[in-house]
């Protein structure tokens, strides 16, 4: 066995010796390569029109003054886009849902992109913007998941047919029997508020296509998996045929820099007109009608514990406010069904995940894909209960601690 | 409409015709092709898009290109020593992995340069040591000046 020294000098190369990371010596000298750095031959520059209605019917939209701006390129609306390209994908079975890159027909939260100007340089795209005139007919909206769940709100997806996109209660266990022989019970509420993380870099993406090799060349401000698949799926070609470069640099990111709506905008535009597109949003663009909200979540939680302060089983209702677009939102509802039970070892559990959609912003994989919502009810159960019970003054923060750690799952379970 | 200017930006003399709508920033990174500086907020904020107008360091996204015209700019570009080695501060900042994704890391050093200069002539005030990554660089800064350092990976120059 070899003996392991926990002094004297390193004599290994990477470990325990004092390196300088590698790509931190193109970020000191101002040579880093991000997104708006990345020039193509011949780009072309999108800017948006975005909607000022939670919901409206649009009635007419009128691009001529715009069209005749020297500079100004095209000019794409949802209705052309719709006519051309597939639904965005949102992984849950939601029939009559179908959202695009620009709204169509109706608009749905405040910031919804509507029209796209191309033009040859961005400031060219924003003033042809400014010349486009839209009639909308404003429409009832509803803001509040609750109310959104009344039959007679106003329905944000009409051909869905509800608010409810979403609905199922998975239990894993006996929880009707751990909760009928265990009295010392709790139950809660607790509300998980939208959180917007802004990353300094706003999201960005080139797009080229290569006639040659039909091929879709993308440089985006993107980490996130999957991308190049909802790419191809949206536009409607083959996976083989959309080359995202991962080896662009990312200006901050937490997790909401996914940017399938601003790739597929642009990258059908780069086909549709045949030069490199480039759209990257400006703080506006960003911070209102971006990808960048987080769950948006209530919580009913109802605990059963032991008298030795174990959890033995756990009921979780939850209500997330999804918003007007599907996005990432109902599917963040899934990820708590692998770690439903967190560090502790739980004999039953029942989840009940309920997804509306309101007429806000739509929702983005925030910092560990909505995760974190469900871990804050789980702890806050376990800290209520001791409360609850009595636990009160200097000494309650060694209690919970010590209710936590006999409440952690066995480690010999894991193996170690 | 547009208008002639001469600036000088890292020690060299430039001409340009802008549009008076142009800001700053974007005619550094789009006309004169200096990409290290980046826009963040897009209003005076964050401070990422920083540079040194006249010696002190401001932000230019909340100045037009026309208003710097007659005056001296430095840029990220700019920091390096004269034989073209990295700058003190900028070794420093590699020494001390003072950085995360590097996006905003030429406005710290800018804004870090801007106080180091300051200090020649005053002792650094207090809130510029409040970033903890920050007030490790800044004193690795004058350790640094010794250029006892650490090896850079395999590979890779002094740029």
């Amino acid at each position: 066995m070899t003996e392991l020294s926990m002094t004297g000098p390193s004599n290994r190369r990477f470990v325990s010796v004092k390196r300088r990371p590698k790509e931190d010596g193109r970020f000191i000298s101002g040579s880093g390569r991000f997104v708006g750095d990345i020039k193509r031959p011949g780009m072309l520059h999108i800017a948006l029109v975005t909607s000022p209605y939670p919901a409206a019917r649009i009635l007419s939209i009128e691009t001529g003054a715009a069209l005749a701006l020297p500079g100004v390129v095209a000019i794409l609306d949802g209705a052309a886009l719709a006519a051309v390209s597939n639904p965005l994908a949102n992984a849950v079975h939601t029939p009559g849902v179908r959202c695009y890159s620009l709204a169509n027909e109706v608009v749905r939260y405040v910031g919804e992109w509507v029209v796209a100007v191309v033009a040859e340089t961005r400031t060219l795209a924003e003033d042809a913007a400014e010349l486009i005139e839209i009639d909308y007919e404003a429409l009832p909206f509803v803001v509040d998941a609750e109310e959104a769940l009344d039959p007679t709100a106003p329905p944000v997806h009409a051909a869905h047919g509800s608010n409810v996109l979403y609905h199922r209660t998975f239990t894993w266990g006996p929880v009707a029997e751990d909760f009928a022989s265990q009295p010392n019970q709790l139950s809660f509420d607790l509300r998980w508020g939208r959180s917007a993380p802004i990353p300094v870099e706003t999201f960005g993406v080139v797009a080229e296509w290569d006639a040659g090799a039909e091929i879709l060349e993308v440089w985006a401000s993107i980490q996130m998996p999957s991308y190049g698949e909802q790419i191809s799926g949206a536009l409607g070609i083959p996976f083989n045929q959309v080359r995202a470069h991962y080896d662009v640099d990312v200006g901050g990111s937490y997790g909401v820099k996914r940017g399938i709506k601003h790739t597929v905008l642009a990258g059908f535009l780069a086909r549709k007109l045949g030069r490199a597109v480039r759209l990257v949003e400006d703080r506006l663009e960003n911070m209102v009608g971006g990808d960048m909200h987080g769950p948006d979540r209530e919580f009913r939680v109802a605990v059963a514990f032991d008298d030795q302060g174990l959890v033995r089983s756990m009921k979780l209702r939850v209500r997330e406010d999804v918003g007007g677009h599907t996005g990432r939102a109902p599917f963040q509802l899934g990820k708590p069904v692998s770690a439903i039970v967190g560090a502790y070892q739980i004999n039953s559990v029942e989840y009940e995940a309920i997804a509306v959609s309101t007429n806000k912003t739509g929702q983005t994989a925030v910092r560990g894909f909505g995760m974190s919502p469900t871990n804050v009810a789980i702890e806050t159960a376990i800290d209520k209960w001791r409360v609850n019970w009595g636990c009160r003054g200097w000494w309650c923060a060694s209690v919970i601690s010590s209710a936590r750690i006999s409440s952690l799952s066995d480690p010999q379970r894991f193996g170690i | 409409m547009s208008r002639k200017i001469s600036l000088t930006v890292n020690g060299a003399a430039l001409e340009a015709v802008v549009e008076p709508r142009l800001t700053l920033v974007d005619f550094l990174r789009d006309q004169a092709g200096l990409t290290g500086t980046h826009v963040g907020c897009e209003h005076g904020v964050c401070g990422a898009c920083s540079v040194l107008f006249d010696g002190a360091p401001i932000r230019s996204c909340l100045m037009f290109a026309v208003q710097a015209d007659g005056h001296a700019m430095t840029t990220v570009e700019g920091l390096r020593d004269e034989d073209g080695s990295l700058g003190v501060l900028q070794d420093s900042f590699w020494e001390t992995h003072a950085l995360q994704c590097g996006y905003c890391t030429p406005g710290m050093l800018i804004a870090a340069e801007g106080c180091c200069r300051a200090i020649q002539i005053r002792p650094m005030r207090r809130s510029a040591r409040r970033s903890p990554v920050i007030s490790a660089a800044v004193p690795a800064m004058f350790r640094l000046s010794k250029r006892s350092v650490s090896p850079r990976p395999a590979g890779v120059s002094n740029r």
